[in-house]
């Protein structure tokens, strides 16, 4: 009888379901992807229903339910940060409080309750564990180390905001901890809150926007805001935020400080804005590299595991391999809090004696994070044929022909394939493709497919074998998670003119033999692909190397701006017809945008998307 | 009636004893430490 242990986050942000048999992950899933509703946080129900049935499984037979937050434990940071915010937080108090009394203080239960509501059988017992517990069995019980130091840095979930751990085969020992409301994380959303984005999403496009500035506010930062210690702790200056009484993350002195109001989210963005964002980069990887010294000291380790809201920050990730403070680094792919399902469930697993069975493979346990739910020919052919889409079917090698000659002609193919990723990235099942040596391939990308501004970056997917001829790496990264300089030798000299542009000119100038997924700074955030992980998607760039010699594409989520990632063939055809994507390759399956019948739909999607 | 049940707690109750309870013992530890070494807590096992 195999153990089975169903672990579950929600409630707060990005809620997620994964499911793990005998210490092996089985599978993961976002809610978002089925719910449509980006970040949602609501009880899993869709992905819990998702995991059982990729197991075969019922209810019943799963031994522990494994939740990844003691909801009783944050109910008390939530009081004693009311208490101490007095007389301020009144407003904060009167909205939040009612909720934390009726169900959030007791989340278990709830959580229990709406198991039960989905009518599949008696509920098993269920255990919480603590958020940063979570997230540190996600770095560690899937990461290919026997043993390994683990760093853990996000925005908060009880009271720990940063943890450090040493973790031994089946063992995580913690070390110490930074508490509430001192938190790299939530430091990292004021300022994604004050240059006008979105707190808990918008993180990406400030990090983004970094090389664009300089870091000309770092020292202020340093002396007003944050007190960092030799060893990489600190506190933060809370006369500066407003996220212990108020509704929003920064307040008057913040402006002040920063001399002028915070953006406004539809508003211009202007030299502050980059400068802000490469300065809080800048003390973000002091931190994160300081702190990666101290948990190598304190375990003696020669590899680190991350996990984290904070281990998304790819730039600072690849300044951590770059610096070589470990020999090798391993994050784990859906580091924020959908990770922490996965974390909640191995930690339950590996108490009740599982075991990691990849290690000695060479191969961490995550599969390619390839985890969600997967589609068979007949499921996708009867959905086009519902909607009397033109396709064909050529054999799986025609079928890669067919789409490598489509993107050596400028054109843009959507790429659905196998089981859809867990995480926040697209790694090649859920993918929107297109040549990277194309200097108009970027603007095309974001204008037309994505719908978005067009200062972010192009992630290139690249054969993991040929990686370093093309990507200043000092190991692989299959996730999508660190980021690293170009080759020197596939740069390209810049007139003397653009050595003058700043800001968003900075964008038009050609910098390397792949325009677009070259960085303004010179960088790439990675993806490294090997054989083992994702042969269908190897072979497509093997294939696309031998024809033009260039072993890379450029691979961005298979959504428009706003949505989740794609995850049913429905959603895949809903989003290859409303945009400019030319080709679509969807299980073996090949569907030409000219060949396709109009496309009609109620409303205007694109006021029903909510800005992302 | 519930929005004034909690004003009513709010700065009657919660608002005194917050303002005793952070000078005594401040749970948040807002305090700069400039002599200190390190801020991280370290985490006993027994
Ligand atoms: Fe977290």
């Amino acid at each position: 009888m195999p153990h089975l242990v169903l672990g579950i986050s929600s409630y707060y942000h990005d809620s997620a379901a994964a499911l793990v048999e005998d210490g092996k992950v089985i599978a993961a899933a976002q809610e978002e992807r089925f719910s449509r509703r980006r970040h949602d946080p609501s009880f899993p129900a869709q992905a819990v229903k998702y995991c059982l049935q990729e197991s075969g499984a019922k209810l019943d037979d799963v031994s522990t339910v494994a939740y990844y937050e003691d909801p009783r434990l944050k109910f008390r940071r939530v009081l004693a940060t009311f208490a101490t915010a007095v007389p301020y937080g009144f407003a904060a108090f009167s909205e939040a409080l009612p909720a934390w009394l009726s169900w959030k203080r007791r989340a278990d239960d709830t959580v229990r309750q709406e198991l039960a509501g989905l009518g599949l059988g008696p509920v098993p017992a269920l255990s919480c564990h603590r958020h940063h517990e979570s997230h540190a069995a996600s770095a560690f019980f899937p990461s290919p180390y026997e043993s390994a130091a683990v760093l853990c840095v996000d925005g908060v979930g009880e009271w720990a905001t940063t943890t450090l751990w040493h973790g031994r085969d089946r063992q995580l020992r913690q070390l110490a901890e930074i508490r509430f409301p001192h938190s790299l994380g939530l430091l990292y959303s004021a300022f994604t809150y004050f240059c006008g984005f979105k707190v808990d999403s918008g993180e990406y496009k400030l990090m983004g926007l970094a090389p664009y500035g300089k870091p000309r506010f770092a020292d202020v930062i340093r002396k007003e805001l944050i007190d960092i210690k030799p060893d990489g702790s600190f506190r933060l200056n809370m006369r500066y935020f407003a996220y212990l009484h108020g509704q929003v993350m920064t307040g008057r002195r913040f402006e002040e400080l920063f001399r002028g109001p915070r953006r406004s989210p539809e508003g211009p963005l202007t030299e502050r804005e980059f400068d802000l964002a490469a300065s809080i980069q800048q003390v973000t990887e002091e931190v994160v590299g300081r702190l990666a010294r101290t948990v190598r000291r304190l375990t003696g380790e020669r590899r680190l595991c991350l996990a984290g809201g904070v281990a998304l920050n790819c730039v600072a990730n690849g300044k951590l391999a770059e610096q070589k403070v470990f020999d090798e680094i391993w994050v784990q792919p859906a580091a924020g809090d959908a990770g922490g399902a996965l974390g909640a469930a191995l930690s339950a697993a590996m108490e009740r004696g599982a075991s990691r069975a990849h290690l000695g493979t060479g191969r961490d346990g995550m599969a390619g994070a390839l985890l969600g739910p997967e589609y068979d020919d007949e499921e996708i052919r009867g959905h086009l044929d519902a909607k009397e889409l033109r396709y064909s079917r050529p054999e799986p090698d025609a079928l890669v022909r067919e789409v490598v000659t489509a993107l050596e002609g400028g054109r843009v193919v959507g790429w659905f394939q196998g089981r859809m990723e867990f995480g926040p990235r697209a790694l090649g099942n859920r993918s929107i493709l297109g040549d990277p040596r194309d200097p108009d391939m970027q603007t095309t990308m974001n204008l037309k497919i994505k719908f978005r501004e067009s200062f972010r970056p192009f992630a290139p997917s690249v054969l993991a074998s040929d990686a370093r001829d093309y990507f200043r790496l000092t190991q692989d990264s299959p996730y999508m998670l660190l980021v690293a300089d170009i080759e020197h030798s596939k740069r390209v000299d810049s007139s003397p003119s653009a050595a003058h542009a700043t800001g968003l000119d900075l964008l038009r100038v050609p910098r390397s033999v792949l325009p677009a997924v070259t960085h303004v700074d010179m960088s790439a955030r990675v993806q490294t692909v090997a054989e083992e992980d994702n042969p269908t998607y190897h072979r497509l760039l093997s294939a696309f190397k031998e024809r033009t010699g260039c072993p890379v594409l450029v691979n961005t989520s298979f959504n428009v701006r706003g949505e989740p990632i794609v995850n049913t063939p429905a959603d895949a055809v809903t989003c290859f017809m409303r945009t400019d994507i030319d080709m679509l390759a969807i299980g073996g399956f090949l569907l030409r945008k000219e060949e396709q019948p109009a496309w009609h739909e109620n409303g205007d999607w694109r006021t029903e998307i909510p800005l992302d | 009636m519930r929005r004034g049940v909690l004003f009513l707690f709010y700065f009657l109750v919660l608002t005194p004893f917050g303002l005793l309870y952070r000078i005594l013992h401040d749970p948040l530890r807002r305090e700069f430490r400039p002599d200190a070494q390190s801020y991280l807590i370290r985490v006993r096992h027994h």
